[in-house]
């Protein structure tokens, strides 16, 4: 239990009994200590008065050892035996202090004895008194003086000579002596009081006072421990911090040269989608070069068939008819008349003129058809090698694109293909403007997007393949749907179809709809595919910004 | 407090320690006590003044013969003791100290303290007495024994000025002197004397201290 008044009187009762018996028990054993050692200074100090005053004793001129010396060794010496005995064996004990009184007493009245009675010596009771007062416990005053008391009582009736110095004297004479004693006594015991007060409330302030040391060393210690425990835990941060320094070096570091190595990659992507671009383009190029060519090639086995014909036609003509007829005029020059009129070949001979004439006449004709054929197939020849220069030409410029023209030179550019492989094309054009884009690059894509769906309805065998191109108009976009009922995609190829490198053909590169696709990117559009799986057809929508309209 | 046993019986031993040193110191005390009252041998003086020795008598004062033993320490309270009663009645006291000298003494057996206190106390007359004749004379046998006459030379008073031995203070014959210089003829006669022996006692004496010790508590005079 701790006694509070406020902030700082707060003391613990039982460390204030601590400390007070603490106190007192100091205090005792050292007024002890200091009557162990008076009781041998006195001791001496008897003897040598007995020597000095009294030394011996005399009977004429012959002398013994006074009494009163051998009184001083052996009753000085065994009076203060036991006191001194008890300080230094029983230091603070009650039995010991009262020992002492008594004993110092007893030397009160031996010194009386030896000083001959001296009235100065009897100030030894007073200033004994005095001594005995240091231990602050008045019983010990009272045990003293009550020695006093007893002693002048027993001495007044049986040696009242001894001391009032008269035979008859008032009984009650001892009780002045007495009364002088407890006058002193009242200051003393008084005294005694006051003292054990002061230091009660000393070992209260000093309860206090190490009550509220406590309390302040408590609270040092619980904010040294905070302290330190903040510093252990900033150390902790600060060895983690280190740590992740250390590791956001490393980390730093490693990032440096994974960004290093990135920068190469990215340079080296970089080159290498350069050189993809370039193999895109090129392969691109090659694909409408294919188209192109493709369509050359027809044409050319038309121009080839026009000129085989017309070789034939000139090979079988009736050009020799006409010369072996023109030889038998020649012939029958002379009587070219009677030839006609009479002779039997001559009769039929105008009717064979009129006949070949008639046959040359259709086989000019048809010559004169199979030229115009050459000569449109070889238009169309020019024009195909004119569209694919126009086109080699517009790469990477951008300009108003017409969609459908677009669309209709890819579908030109894959018409052999489509015809070779029977085909229907259906247009579902709506109305949409132009955009400002790269025409080349859209064109690329169409013609690609037509010749993956030639191949597609390639795999199939069905009579009615269909390729229908949707051109829709959107808000913000115009959007170019290739429809086919070919082969269809698996449902796990849709995600991949546009990586590069992938092809479910024996001949293809994988470049195709990989290029198409970073090409709509390029164009700010975007590639998608939709199939519903395999034999059900698949669907690619191109989407074009319309934020390049004109 | 919890007392066990050997608590108990430390406490037990303690205190029977305690007791017997009370009672010892008590019985030396009591002892010493006996001692310091155990008063001396006192003859008889003579009822008058005896002419013929070579102390003058006082016509008109007290004589106050006062006999010493140079080397007893009782007789310091003695000497103090008349020296204040001298100092109370100068003028109707005539003092003699007779100091006892042994035989073949030398001076420096008597020239003591004691000497030196008597030749303080003014007007004190201060004599050797060769082996303690005079002191037989005057029936003196303790030093610090004290005889007092009148002025007429009749005895007044015999006994010793201190209530013990070597007790300085008020004691009964100091009283007794004053009472009689002032004319008191109730006064004590007798008072014990305490001191050393003057000289060795012959047997006759020793029936004397009894009778002294009788006659003093009577109070009567010779």
């Amino acid at each position: 239990m701790t006694h509070t008044s406020n902030l700082f009187e707060t003391y613990d009762p039982e460390r204030l009994d601590e400390l007070f018996h603490q106190q007192r028990s100091e205090v005792l054993c050292r007024t002890d200590r200091m009557f162990a050692v008076l009781m041998v200074l006195q001791w001496v100090g008897g003897i040598i008065v007995a020597i000095i005053v009294s030394p011996r004793t005399w009977i004429g001129d012959t002398s013994t050892v006074h009494h009163h010396v051998g009184a001083a060794i052996v009753l000085g010496g065994f009076i203060s035996s036991l006191p001194i005995v008890l300080a230094l064996t029983r230091p603070g004990h009650t039995i010991t202090r009262h020992v002492i009184a008594v004993a110092q007493m007893s030397w009160s009245a031996l010194l009386i004895h030896l000083s001959g009675g001296r009235l100065e010596t009897h100030f030894h009771i007073f200033g004994s008194l005095a001594f005995l007062a240091f231990y602050r416990d008045w019983r010990v005053l009272v045990t003293a003086s009550l020695v006093v008391v007893v002693d002048h009582f027993v001495r007044g009736v049986w040696w009242p000579q001894s001391v009032f110095g008269v035979l008859m004297e008032s009984p009650f004479r001892w009780m002045e002596h007495a009364a002088w004693v407890a006058f002193e006594d009242v200051f003393l015991i008084s005294s005694c009081l006051r003292g054990v007060r002061e230091t009660r409330e000393m070992c209260r302030r000093q309860a206090t006072l190490e009550s509220t040391n406590a309390h302040i060393e408590t609270q040092i210690e619980e904010r040294t421990h905070e302290l330190r425990e903040q510093k252990e835990r900033a150390d902790g941060v600060n060895q983690e911090l280190c740590e992740k320094a250390e590791q956001l070096a490393r980390t730093n570091a490693r990032l440096a040269n994974e960004i290093a190595e990135r920068a190469r990659a990215e340079e080296m992507r970089a080159a290498l989608q350069e050189q993809l671009i370039e193999s895109s383009r090129m392969a691109g190029m090659a694909e409408i070069a294919t188209g192109v060519l493709h369509n050359v090639g027809n044409v050319l086995n038309s121009v080839n068939v026009s000129a085989s014909l017309l070789v034939e036609q000139s090979r079988t003509s009736d050009i020799p008819t006409l010369l072996r007829a023109s030889d038998v005029i020649v012939q029958h020059r002379e009587q070219i008349s009677e030839f006609l009129t009479t002779d039997a070949q001559g009769r039929h001979f105008p009717h064979l003129l009129s006949e070949l004439a008639k046959s040359l006449s259709g086989q000019q004709e048809r010559q004169i058809s199979e030229l115009q054929g050459l000569i449109s197939h070889i238009e169309h020849i020019k024009e195909i090698v004119n569209m694919q220069q126009s086109y080699a030409h517009l790469r990477g410029s951008r300009e108003p694109v017409s969609i459908i023209g677009l669309l209709d030179d890819a579908l030109k550019i894959n018409d052999a293909g489509l015809c070779r492989h029977g085909v229907r094309v259906t247009r579902r054009f709506e109305d949409v403007p132009t955009i400002i884009a790269d025409k080349h690059k859209i064109l690329q894509i169409l013609v690609n997007l037509i010749s993956n769906a030639k191949y597609a309805l390639d795999g199939v065998d069905r009579d009615d393949k269909e390729l229908m191109l949707v051109l829709t108009a959107g808000e913000d976009h115009v959007a170019v749907q290739i429809h086919d009922n070919g082969v269809g995609i698996p449902r796990e190829n849709l995600t991949k179809i546009f990586a590069h490198g992938f092809t479910t053909r024996n001949d293809g590169h994988g470049f195709g709809l990989h290029s198409a696709a970073l090409a709509a990117q390029e164009l700010d559009g975007s590639l998608s595919v939709h199939s519903d799986g395999p034999g059900r057809g698949a669907v690619f929508t191109l989407r074009l910004p319309r934020k390049g309209d004109p | 407090m919890r007392w066990d046993t050997a608590t108990f019986r430390s406490r037990r031993s303690t205190a029977l320690v305690c007791g017997v040193w009370g009672a010892v110191t008590i019985a030396g005390l009591l002892l010493l006590t006996i001692f310091a009252h155990e008063a001396g041998p006192a003859g008889s003086p003579p009822p008058t003044w005896r002419n013929g020795t070579e102390l003058p008598n006082a016509s008109r004062r007290f004589t106050l013969l006062m006999f010493v033993h140079p080397r007893c320490s009782c007789t310091r309270a003695s000497l103090e003791q008349l020296a204040r009663i001298q100092a109370r009645h100068p003028e109707r006291l005539q003092i003699h100290l007779i100091i006892y000298a042994p035989e073949h003494s030398t001076v420096d057996w008597t020239r003591t303290h004691q000497w030196d206190m008597a030749h303080r106390i003014p007007g004190a007359a201060v004599s050797l007495d060769p082996l303690g004749t005079t002191a037989r004379r005057y029936g003196a046998e303790t030093s610090g024994h004290v005889v007092l006459y009148d002025k007429g030379g009749r005895f007044c008073f015999a006994g010793g000025l201190t209530a013990g031995r070597g007790h300085d203070g008020d004691s009964q014959g100091a009283d007794a002197v004053l009472a009689h210089l002032q004319g008191q003829k109730r006064a004590p006669a007798r008072t014990p004397v305490f001191g050393c022996l003057l000289h060795a006692r012959v047997p006759r004496d020793a029936d004397c201290v009894e009778s002294c010790a009788l006659e003093v508590s009577a109070g009567d005079p010779p």
